[in-house]
């Protein structure tokens, strides 16, 4: 750990200054220490970049005997994708149930975690630890009763029983996740804004909201990803209308002859949209890490 | 800041500060807004997760096939006693610790590392690129990470193996050697989780006053006890979280080991979901698999239980420590 100490860290003052500037200087590591953790990211991006590389590979190349990092790229993967296996359908699917459960997760979620972590309710530690004890079931557990629930109810492949069937999951993440943001901004928040007569709406949306922007924004993206990647449910509770990527996907793994080349372009079509999403948010979860959630 | 008091009911009031004792009053008298806010998320999650558990409950003490036309079967606790007489339950419980207990302590391991690793360099440019490629892993669906992976552990033409063969180590049976393929699917599972315990306890950290690791700096303290005095302590609540979320996701983990390896070769990947799901899906005796996804969901809630009263013993409100 080389000390780089740049001008403007090492105010000319004292020796002892220096001196002091010099080991804070020292904790933060020197430049040298890019390229190694440049090197641990690109080998952990790895196998997504093997992953695009395969789906850009023209039919035939994929099962040769020695993997290939030189050949000509096409799309014809992707065009075959959304022209003869009816892709758009799939991700249009996915986006809605995806996008409806968080949705109704994070509104409800606001409220249950103000509820939990800043009020002092009869039994909320209870309470709070019970939801968090719904996030640890198995879902392999509960699709058998889900299913015998949905198909007598006559919502067997519906939009309303999957999203309600994710909520199972999503919600109690979205609780679990937020109260423990909520509970980090100070009580003395709430008592000052009290004493100026505001009220827990108030609270909640004009003080606990806006400083608990970056774990309102992680808590929001986990929860689109746990519901846009959900497998199991899917499978089983769907069977033509709502079917999802991750079904579709799955499905076409067989365990004679596998068509690599569609299913990476698959894989790709169903991360890539949340890729964006993360980069689209990645100001707001920047910034709201970098100012210490106002600490 | 941090000294603030989080629960200002608990605090003793002055006696002479009348003012405080009202605002405590007060304080504790608004409660109904608090409590309609929770009420629809309770009557829900009841709904959605309370009912599906009584049902499999009620499910797990009949002996009932979904594919015979003999009605279910009441047989009390038998299909309990016959799952704990069975040697591939216990082979499953123990598979299960193993890929559990592999994959838990390289996540953490390497997520802490990275995350101080990345601290330390927060002043450079380039962090934020760093925080985001890292997060990708996350994105990947856990059923096509396992197609990802398998395609590259494939034996002949995956390219791990090729790769290695350039520097002269023979092809290996990633998935098909018994004695490895559990920690190849742990694998998986460390490379797309790490990222998350990496992105919180980061987070964590820049959360941390920057004093406090100047101030331990100047007290010539190390990244060892910086770690081991200043963030662990400071971090102590969130990181029994991420450790909590990932405990009770490796003790479930399906899609992974189903797309890889269905529990093989022969039971060396034989996890307790890998046999719910089997007795569920492949020989359909839903009693059977009821009373094994009972267990499991017992053997979750003790571990909760354990962790969540460990946590609140060293105080819930975490930055105070």
């Amino acid at each position: 750990m080389t000390a780089t100490v740049s001008p403007t860290d090492s105010p000319a003052g004292t020796p002892a200054d220096a001196r002091k500037a010099a080991r804070i200087a020292a904790g933060r590591a020197g430049p040298a220490w890019l390229l190694p953790l440049g090197v641990v990211v690109l080998a952990w991006l790895f196998p997504i970049l093997w992953t695009a590389l395969t789906s850009l590979k023209p039919e035939g190349g994929l099962t040769g005997l020695t993997p290939s990092f030189v050949f000509t790229p096409t799309l014809d993967n992707y065009i075959e994708l959304f022209t003869e296996r009816d892709y758009g359908r799939y991700l249009l699917n996915s986006l809605l149930i995806a996008g409806g459960a968080t949705l109704v997760s994070m509104v409800l979620a606001c409220f249950a975690a103000y509820a939990l972590s800043r009020s002092d309710i009869a039994g909320r530690e209870q309470i709070g630890m019970w939801i968090l004890s719904l996030r640890m079931l198995p879902p392999i557990s509960t699709v058998v009763p889900f299913y015998l629930i949905l198909s007598g109810g006559g919502l067997l492949d519906s939009y309303v029983g999957l999203v309600g069937v994710y909520l199972s999951f999503s919600l109690p993440f979205a609780i679990w996740m937020l109260q423990g943001f909520f509970a980090e901004v100070p009580r003395s928040i709430d008592e000052a804004a009290q004493a100026d007569g505001a009220g827990h709406l108030t609270i909640l949306f004009r003080f606990i909201v806006p400083m608990t922007k970056s774990g309102l924004a992680v808590t929001t993206i986990f929860t689109f990803v746990f519901a846009w990647n959900e497998f199991l449910y899917a499978f089983l509770l769907t069977k033509d209308r709502w079917v999802t990527l991750p079904v579709r996907l799955g499905s076409t793994i067989t365990p004679f002859q596998t068509d690599w080349g569609f299913l990476t372009a698959g894989a790709i079509v169903s991360f890539l949209p949340l890729v964006l999403v993360v980069f689209l948010l990645q100001r707001e979860m920047a910034r709201g890490v970098s100012l210490g959630a106002m600490r | 800041m941090t000294t603030t008091a989080r629960e200002p009911e608990r605090v003793p009031a002055a006696p002479a500060d009348s003012g405080g004792a009202a605002t405590g009053a007060v304080y504790r008298g608004e409660r109904l807004v608090p409590a309609l806010m929770l009420a629809p998320v309770v009557l829900l999650l009841l709904a959605v997760v309370i009912g599906p558990i009584v049902f499999l409950i009620d499910t797990s003490l009949y002996r009932q096939n979904l594919f015979q036309v003999t009605p279910p079967r009441f047989v009390g606790v038998e299909n309990y006693t016959y799952l704990f007489d069975t040697s591939r339950f216990t082979t499953s419980l123990l598979r299960s610790a193993v890929f559990t207990g592999t994959a838990l302590a390289a996540e953490f391991v390497i997520g802490f590392a990275l995350a101080a690793w990345v601290y330390r360099l927060r002043h450079l440019p380039g962090m934020a690129l760093v925080r985001t490629a890292l997060t990708t892993p996350i994105l990947v669906a856990p059923i096509v990470a396992a197609v990802m992976w398998r395609f590259m552990y494939q034996p002949d033409f995956g390219v791990i193996n090729h790769l290695l063969s350039l520097v002269g180590i023979p092809a290996i049976g990633w998935l098909s050697n018994t004695s490895i393929a559990i920690f190849s699917i742990a694998a998986i599972d460390v490379w797309q989780w790490t990222p998350f315990v990496f992105l919180i306890v980061l987070a964590g950290m820049h959360s941390v006053p920057e004093e406090y690791y100047e101030a331990a700096e100047l007290d010539g303290a190390g990244f060892w006890r910086q770690t081991l005095f200043v963030t662990i302590p400071l971090l102590r609540r969130i990181l029994v979280i991420v450790l909590l979320l990932r405990l009770i996701d490796l003790l479930r983990a399906f899609e992974v080991i189903v797309a890889t390896t269905q529990g093989g070769p022969g039971d060396a990947s034989y996890t307790l979901p890998v046999l719910i799901w089997e007795t569920a899906f492949v020989s359909f005796e839903m009693g059977d698999a009821a009373a094994a996804s009972v267990v499991l969901l017992v053997l979750v809630a003790i571990i909760i239980t354990t962790l969540v009263r460990v946590v609140a013993r060293s105080g819930v409100t975490g930055r105070q420590g």
